[in-house]
C-alpha cells in the first residue's frame, strides 16, 4: 500500500507572530519595488537587501548563535521564506547559503571554516553556488568529470561546470567533484568548498537565458588550486552528501510559488465583479495553493523530525512545477492581452511577460521533472 | 497519524478486506441489499462513529470518520454507511432520537409541507429514514422521516449505487429544535466524498503498479519502462495531492466542531478546507483513472477485472455533492469579493 509521509503540520504561534514583521518589513522594503521584478523573487540578486535581512536576523534563523545563527525553529524559517516568495523580494543572493551550503558546513566543515564563514552568511554577506551540473552531465549526475587531484598539501582542479546559478555574485561554490575514478560512478565523488575570490584557474562567465537575463554561468577551472581542508565531509563520500541536501533543495516553498505574484496581480486586475470563468479559474489556482503550500508545511515538519524526506519532496516540487507552469497560460487567457515586457505595459502584463519566459526553467532546475518522477518510481517499487 | 486513527484504519480496512470483494461489489451492482455487511458494519459501531458514548457512539471526530470514508472508498463498499455517519450526527445535533438502519440523506431542500419530491437520494430504497434539512433563511431545522412512509422512483448512479428519487406523501417530517446551518448536508457530503474518493484513489495507484510490476511485454514487466514509470509517478501526485487536501479538510471539520458554517474565509469555518478538497480531489477523480486504465490497456476495460469498481465511483463521486468546477466558482467569488487577497487567505487557515 502507497502511503506519502505528509501529514499535516501546524504552525506554532511564535511562527505566525513573526509572519506578521515580516509583512510589514516587506511593505516598506518593497515599496517603491517595481512590479515586474517581482517575478524573479529567489533568482533577483540585492546585496543590500540580503544585507537587510540579516541584520533582521532572517537568514541562518536555525543555527546556532556561536556561528552567528539565531537559534530558531525551522517553522519560523519557513514563515519568513515563504512570505518572502508570496511578496516577490528579491532573496537571491543569500539564498542558496541559507537553504543548503551553511548547513552543510554545518555538518561537515571544520571549526575554522564555521567560524568564518557561518556568521559572515548570516549578516547577508557571503553568498554560495552550487557546482553540480556539466557540459556533459545534466540528468546524469553521477557522470560529472570535473576532478580534484591532491596536489602538494591540497588540490588541483580542472574541468567545467555549468548552469551554476549565481556564480557571477558568489564567494564561495560547493563543487561535486570526481575525486577517484571508479567503476560505479556514485563512487569516487567528494564535495568541495572552492572560494571565488579571483584566484588563478578559475574563469567564471554569465550565460545569458531567453529572456536576457545572465544569472547562470559556466565556471572553467584549469588547475585551480584550493587548500586541503577544501574537502567538505569524507572523500567519496559526495554523492551521499548530495542527495542529502537535495531534500533541502527540493522541499521548500520555492519550488510552488514562482507564479504567487502573477496570481495576486491577475486576482487583483480581475476584481470584484469577475465574471463565472475567471472566479472558476481563480478558485482552482487558490485550491492547489492551499494544498501545495500544506504539503512544503508537511515537508518542513518532515525535516525539523530529522527525517529524510525525499520521496515526498520529489512528489511536491513535481506537482509545485506544473501549477508554477500552468498558471502563465492560465492568466493570459484570462486577460486575453499580450505578454509585454515593455514600460508602458500594465503590471499584470509585465509579470506574464518575465514569467512567461522563466516558466520552463521550472521543471528543469533543481532536477527535472523526469528524474523527480523517476525517483517517484522508485519509491513505488518500480525500480 | 495518530495511534488511535492508525487502528481504526487498520481495523476498517481488515473488516472491508475480509467481507466485500469483487462479488459482493458486483452483486450490490444488481440492485441486490447487502444485509449481512450492513449488519456487521453497523455491529462494528461504524455508523455512529460520530456519536457520543451518550448515544450509544463511540466518541469519535472528523479524522477518525476520514480513515472509516477512506477505507469504505478503498474497497468500493456497497452501503449508506458515510451518509448514516453524517445522518446520525445531524440528528444528535438537533437533539433528536437516532434510529437504527440506514440513513438516507436529501441533498436538497426538505420540504416543510412534507410535499413533492426529493431527486437522487443515496441509496433511498434501502434507508430506514429519511434526514433532510428545512431551511429557513440563514438557518434551519433537521427533519427526519421514516422511509416506508415514501415511495420509490429508482435510480442510480455511474457506478450502479442506489440513487432514488423518494416521494413524499404530505406527511410533514418530526423536526428538531436545534437549528443548524442550512449547507450542512451539501458540504460534510462533498467533504465525505472525499474521503472515499481518496481511498479509491489509493487503491487505483496500488492495482496500476502491482500491474505494471506483474504484466510482461517486450519481454519485462511494463512498470520496468521509464514511459509506464512516468505516468505512475503522475498518478501518485495525483493521489498524494488528493489525500492532502482531503486530510486538511477533515482535520478542519474536527477543528470546526459545532461552530459557524458555510462562509468561505470564516474563521473556524471548514467550508473553505472542503471546497478546495472536493476541487484537488474532484481533479484527480478525472486524470487518475484515464492514468490507471491506461497502463492496465484491455484487461482494466473489462467488467471482469476490478479496476473499474474503483474508477467508476470516482467519476459518479466528483460529480455528487458539487463537481470540482463549481466549487472552484464558489471559491474564486469568495476570493474576489473580499478584494482578491489570495495570499493572507490561504496563509491564515
Amino acid at each position: 500500500m502507497t502511503r506519502f509521509r505528509l501529514d499535516p503540520c501546524r504552525l506554532p504561534p511564535e511562527a505566525e507572530a513573526l509572519r506578521k514583521e515580516v509583512r510589514a518589513f516587506l511593505g516598506e522594503e518593497l515599496a517603491d519595488f517595481p512590479t515586474w521584478r517581482r517575478s524573479y523573487t529567489w533568482m533577483g540578486n540585492d546585496p543590500a537587501f540580503s544585507r537587510k535581512m540579516g541584520e533582521r536576523g532572517w537568514i541562518g534563523m536555525t543555527w546556532p548563535k556561536q556561528y552567528g545563527g539565531h537559534e530558531r525553529s525551522s517553522f519560523e524559517r519557513y514563515v519568513v521564506l515563504e512570505e518572502m516568495l508570496a511578496a516577490g523580494a528579491p532573496v537571491a543572493a543569500h539564498w542558496i547559503a541559507d537553504r543548503q551550503s551553511g548547513p552543510l558546513l554545518m555538518k561537515y566543515g571544520n571549526e575554522e571554516q564555521r567560524r568564518d564563514i557561518l556568521p559572515r552568511i548570516c549578516r547577508g554577506e557571503a553568498y554560495f553556488c552550487i557546482g553540480m551540473s556539466e557540459p556533459d552531465s545534466g540528468s546524469d549526475l553521477a557522470s560529472v568529470r570535473t576532478r580534484a587531484d591532491r596536489h602538494g598539501d591540497g588540490w588541483r582542479i580542472n574541468g567545467t561546470k555549468l548552469w551554476t546559478s549565481g556564480a557571477m555574485q558568489s564567494h564561495y561554490m560547493i563543487g561535486l567533484l570526481r575525486t577517484s575514478t571508479t567503476e560505479k560512478k556514485q563512487q569516487g565523488l567528494s564535495q568541495f568548498l572552492i572560494p571565488l575570490d579571483g584566484r588563478a584557474g578559475i574563469t567564471i562567465r554569465p550565460i545569458r537565458d531567453l529572456a536576457g537575463n545572465d544569472h547562470f554561468c559556466e565556471v572553467t577551472f584549469e588547475d585551480a588550486e584550493v587548500p586541503a581542508d577544501a574537502l567538505v565531509g569524507e572523500e567519496g563520500s559526495g554523492w551521499q552528501q548530495v542527495m542529502a541536501e537535495l531534500a533541502y533543495e527540493r522541499s521548500g516553498p520555492e519550488r510552488y510559488l514562482s507564479c504567487q505574484p502573477l496570481l495576486a496581480e491577475l486576482a487583483r486586475h480581475l476584481g470584484p465583479d469577475a465574471g463565472v470563468r475567471e472566479q472558476t479559474a481563480i478558485g482552482r489556482q487558490v485550491a492547489h495553493l492551499a494544498t501545495l503550500r500544506q504539503m512544503t508545511l508537511s515537508l518542513a515538519g518532515l525535516l525539523e523530525r530529522g527525517e529524510n524526506p525525499a520521496l515526498e519532496a520529489a512528489v511536491t516540487k513535481d506537482l509545485g512545477g506544473v501549477f508554477e507552469q500552468d498558471l502563465p497560460g492560465i492568466a493570459q487567457s484570462l486577460l486575453a492581452s499580450e505578454p509585454r515586457t515593455d514600460e508602458a505595459a500594465a503590471d499584470v502584463q509585465q509579470l506574464l511577460a518575465h514569467l512567461m519566459q522563466n516558466a520552463p526553467s521550472f521543471s528543469l532546475r533543481g532536477g527535472t521533472r523526469e528524474v523527480l518522477r523517476g525517483i517517484i518510481a522508485r519509491g513505488l517499487g518500480l525500480r | 497519524m495518530s495511534e488511535a486513527r492508525s487502528l481504526i484504519a487498520e481495523t476498517v480496512n481488515r473488516l472491508f478486506a475480509d467481507s466485500v470483494d469483487a462479488e459482493t461489489i458486483a452483486r450490490a451492482e444488481t440492485g441486490v441489499w447487502t444485509a449481512d455487511l450492513w449488519r456487521a458494519v453497523e455491529e462494528a459501531g461504524l455508523t455512529r462513529a460520530l456519536l457520543t458514548s451518550k448515544s450509544g457512539g463511540a466518541d469519535g471526530d472528523w479524522l477518525d470518520v476520514f480513515e472509516i470514508a477512506r477505507a469504505a472508498g478503498r474497497h468500493a463498499v456497497p452501503l449508506p454507511l458515510v451518509e448514516t455517519i453524517l445522518g446520525t450526527w445531524i440528528l444528535e445535533r438537533a437533539g433528536m432520537e437516532i434510529p437504527a438502519g440506514p440513513i438516507g440523506l436529501a441533498t436538497g431542500s426538505f420540504p416543510a409541507d412534507g410535499r413533492g419530491s426529493l431527486a437522487r437520494v443515496p441509496w433511498g430504497r434501502n434507508a430506514a429514514h429519511l434526514v433532510g434539512l428545512v431551511a429557513s433563511g440563514p438557518v434551519a431545522r433537521v427533519g427526519c422521516i421514516p422511509r416506508e412512509r415514501l415511495g420509490v422512483e429508482e435510480g442510480q448512479n455511474l457506478a450502479l449505487e442506489a440513487r432514488d428519487t423518494l416521494l413524499l406523501d404530505g406527511t410533514p417530517p418530526t423536526l428538531g429544535d436545534v437549528e443548524v446551518a442550512p449547507r450542512t448536508i451539501e458540504l460534510y457530503g462533498a467533504l465525505l466524498r472525499c474521503g472515499q474518493m481518496t481511498g479509491a484513489l489509493e487503491q487505483i495507484l496500488d492495482q496500476s503498479v502491482l500491474y505494471a510490476s506483474e504484466r510482461v511485454q517486450f519481454g519485462r514487466p511494463i512498470g520496468n519502462f521509464q514511459v509506464i514509470q512516468q505516468e505512475l509517478a503522475r498518478l501518485a501526485g495525483q493521489v498524494a495531492e488528493a489525500v492532502t487536501a482531503t486530510e486538511i479538510a477533515f482535520g478542519a471539520a474536527a477543528e470546526a466542531e459545532g461552530a459557524a458554517l458555510g462562509t468561505i474565509g470564516a474563521p473556524s469555518d471548514p467550508t473553505f478546507e472542503i471546497a478546495c478538497a472536493k476541487i484537488v480531489g474532484g481533479e484527480a477523480a478525472e486524470l487518475g483513472p484515464r492514468i490507471a486504465h491506461q497502463v492496465h490497456g484491455a484487461i482494466g476495460f473489462t467488467y471482469e477485472h476490478s479496476l473499474h469498481f474503483s474508477t467508476r465511483r470516482l467519476w459518479a463521486w466528483r460529480a455528487e455533492f458539487g463537481l470540482a468546477e463549481a466549487w472552484a466558482a464558489e471559491l474564486g467569488k469568495a476570493v474576489q469579493r473580499a478584494g482578491g487577497e489570495i495570499w493572507p487567505l490561504v496563509t491564515s487557515r
